[in-house]
């Protein structure tokens, strides 16, 4: 028998020997707990004691029985779409701005500038903040009331709430996309645009034939990444501004489900939210993969 | 490839389950002293300075960072000086709850833990079977011999972690609950201190004619603040049998002519602009600068207060306990007082320590001192009043002695059916900010009531006043 490894062989175990290392710590890491997650979905799991009892779909009728995880669900997607929606495009355009407009000598510094709140510890944003949109003291109802305005329950009122909310987390991650839309939009060759421009297109339309186009996987891609960034970005900012509040007006799945271990020490019903939540992002991702598909462009 | 995957998934689970498994054993000890079989007759309770009887022994001790400080510490130093060669591990920490999972998820739960009772209610750690019955503990003599600890005991207080017959969580510190505010502020603005109803509404007049709200409650821990010191307290000085039946979920007591009493009088509040709203929205520490700030003349917290403001007060400030006090009819009065508390792994192998310590903890002098010098509160046992009267807070001085005269409660609903804090909270923040009417805050409170009541997988207890 030849002993000797062939170079394909030798190949083939050291891809395998690479792959079995961070498969590993991803069975570890990840499979298992999320499995293991899943499981305690399906029990009694108080957190302390692995003497579980089976309850089936109990935990799951009494979280969709409750009133606060249909408004958390309502949130967790006006949350996503919020930001989706006002930040995404805010971020585009500045991008955009900033690295098509060769006059603005400024725009690495525009770029650090933006950028800087996505460095900052999301506990510091979160106090900054509360401490902005203070009743008594904030910046917000000082300038209000020096204008002669009435001030406004930043965070008490619930028809304010979500809205004070949605404004931290697209300040928090404004910078980050700014930063990804220009990396994205500095790729494209300026010759595309050159053409465009002795075509007689106009900016506008370089925007939308020739920006927009070429860089659609990016954003969809951002889109996709957004998705796991609301539930942690979402849940740090409503756990440490509103704990949901008032009556649940800010809460989203992953503040409920924290709040389902941390008040009701129930892990086996926030279990079966974390499952929920999977099964939401998986079906949010598969609607942004449908609907966004698009032709990819090579340049 | 399906079986493969479900090989996989059947793997995962084995692991998972592994991985959070039972690793070992309690902590050692030459003696058998384990809980389940440890007799309280058998032992010498001779406690003699310099004694070697437990040398080489280790007792672990878990408490939770909270409003009281680490007030076991006094009595651990004396315990270690009277017994050398005790080992006690003493772990003061914040988030003892996520400390104690870990340990006993690891096989090495500690013999006594004191979490806070928000992170880890008794009756939940009871449910789970990681607390021990410590009925035999009240039959253990105090460090002098001429009582026994519960002969000190007020067990009215230990009822919220009692099952049964059994008493499971060891109350050791106690903090009174009611309304606080600034005697200087009312006295300087001529301003009533209420004492009833009529006497809170004439308050809120005053107190809006001079541009300051009367109540205001921390919205962000509502399952907390507004609920459990005032909302419930103020139930039961309505009606003490309103506040029974609640705790003993009938429903039917939302839809009753006493409820009704109690939302109008919230109503009031409310409608008359006499409730500071923007603590809706407030966590402790800025509900507590409105409250310095004088934007709300009474603030709804327990005793810690003193303690948790120590060097918060601005000039001039004297800060004042309303009690709530309230009787039914049979003429007995009651208290709203809430406690701390610790509970026994049932695993221990340490019950011969475990005792000496609340001998320490309870009886001793130097150790009731020493507690009462960090916490600054009181606990409800004969002569404590006296005994540390230099150590407790000033606004609850005068309180403490009297508290002796009273049964002290705390709604048990509370602690048995955890869904019940964070809905009333919610309901209450929704109600105060002007979101939910009268009729619809009832609704609320009777679905979530016969929710849990016709839950046949929730357990139920009774309380009977």
């Amino acid at each position: 028998m030849n002993k000797t490894l062939t170079k394909a062989q030798h190949d083939k175990r050291f891809i395998l020997a690479m792959v079995a290392i961070p498969l590993f710590v991803y069975l570890i890491f990840f499979l298992i707990p999320c499995f293991a997650g899943l499981f305690f979905g399906f029990t009694d799991f108080g957190g302390y004691s692995l003497n579980v009892k089976w309850v089936g779909l109990y935990n799951y009728k009494k979280i969709f029985a409750d009133h606060a995880f249909r408004k958390a669900i309502v949130n967790h997607l006006k949350l996503y779409l919020g930001t989706v929606v006002f930040c995404f495009p805010l971020a585009f355009i500045s991008a955009i701005a900033l690295t098509r407009n060769r006059a603005l000598k400024e725009s690495s510094f525009y770029k650090i500038l933006f950028f800087f709140p996505s460095t900052v510890p999301m506990l510091i944003i979160a106090i900054l903040w509360m401490v902005m949109y203070n009743p008594s003291f904030g910046v917000f109802n000082t300038f209000l009331t020096a204008i002669g305005l009435q001030p406004v329950q930043w965070l008490a009122s619930s028809k304010v709430v979500m809205w004070s909310v949605l404004l931290i987390v697209i300040w928090r991650q404004f910078g980050f996309y700014l930063v990804y839309f220009m990396a994205a939009v500095s790729n494209i060759p300026q010759d595309i645009y050159e053409a465009a421009y002795i075509d007689g297109a106009s900016d506008v339309q370089q925007t939308f034939y020739i920006t927009v186009p070429l860089t659609w996987d990016v954003i969809t891609t951002a889109m996709l990444f957004f998705i796991e960034s609301s539930v942690t970005l979402g849940f740090n900012v409503v756990y440490i501004v509103t704990r949901g509040g008032p009556d649940n007006a800010s809460e989203i799945l992953s503040s409920y489900m924290f709040s389902m271990i941390t008040e009701n020490l129930d892990y086996g019903k926030a279990s079966a939210v974390g499952a929920i939540m999977l099964l939401l992002t998986l079906g949010m991702a598969f609607i942004i993969l449908k609907v966004f598909r698009r032709e990819s462009y090579e340049y | 490839m399906k079986k493969l995957i479900a090989m996989l998934l059947a793997a995962a689970m084995v692991l998972s389950l592994a991985a959070c498994g039972n690793s070992g054993g309690g902590t050692g000890g030459k003696t058998d002293t384990t809980a389940a079989g440890f007799k309280i007759g058998d032992y010498t309770w001779e406690t003699q300075p310099g004694s070697k009887k437990y040398e080489g022994r280790k007792l672990r001790i878990l408490q939770t960072v909270g409003g009281g400080g680490n007030y076991y510490e006094p009595a651990i130093e004396r315990m270690k000086a009277f017994y050398p060669g005790l080992e006690i591990e003493y772990e003061f920490t914040a988030g003892a709850a996520d400390v104690l999972r870990t340990a006993i998820l690891d096989g090495k739960p500690y013999d006594i833990y004191n979490c806070n009772s928000g992170d880890l209610p008794w009756m939940d750690a009871i449910n789970q079977g990681i607390a021990y019955p410590i009925n035999s503990l009240f039959d253990v003599p105090t460090l002098d011999g001429k009582q026994k600890l519960g002969d000190l005991m007020d067990l009215g207080l230990f009822f919220p972690g009692k099952k049964g017959d059994n008493y499971y969580a060891m109350v050791d510190m106690l903090y009174m609950e009611g309304l606080w505010y600034d005697e200087a502020w009312f006295q300087a603005n001529g301003i009533t201190v209420p004492t009833d109803w009529t006497s809170f509404q004439e308050m809120a007049k005053q107190c809006d004619a001079i541009g300051a709200d009367a109540l205001g409650a921390c919205g962000l821990m509502s399952h907390e603040y507004p609920t459990r010191y005032w909302w419930f307290p103020m139930v039961a000085s309505t009606s003490y049998d309103l506040y029974v039946k609640l705790q003993n979920l009938d429903y039917e007591a939302w839809k009753s002519p006493e409820m009704k009493r109690v939302v109008e009088k919230m109503a009031w509040i409310r409608d008359n602009g006499y409730y500071d709203t923007d603590t809706n929205g407030l966590g402790n520490a800025e509900t507590q600068i409105e409250f310095i700030d004088h934007k709300f003349a009474i603030l709804p917290c327990g005793s810690w207060l003193e303690a948790e403001m120590a060097d918060a007060w601005t000039p001039g400030w004297s800060l004042k306990f309303l009690p709530y006090s309230f009787g039914d009819e049979a003429g007995k009065k009651y208290m709203q007082a809430g406690g701390l508390g610790s509970l026994v792994h049932p695993d221990t192998k340490n019950m011969d320590l475990v005792c000496e310590f609340y001998r320490f903890l309870f009886s001793d002098p130097d150790s009731l001192k020493g507690g009462a010098a960090i916490h600054t509160n009181v606990f409800k046992i004969p002569g404590y009043g006296d005994l540390c009267a230099e150590y407790l807070a000033p606004s609850v001085k005068d309180v403490a002695t009297k508290s002796e005269d009273f049964t002290t409660i705390n709604p048990p609903c509370c602690g048995w059916y955890t869904e019940i804090p964070p809905e009333i909270g919610n309901m209450i923040v929704g109600f105060m900010g002007g979101d939910l009417t009268e009729d619809e805050f009832i609704q609320r409170g009777y679905d979530l009531f016969k929710g849990i009541k016709e839950d046949s997988a929730i357990e139920k207890f009774e309380f009977k006043g």
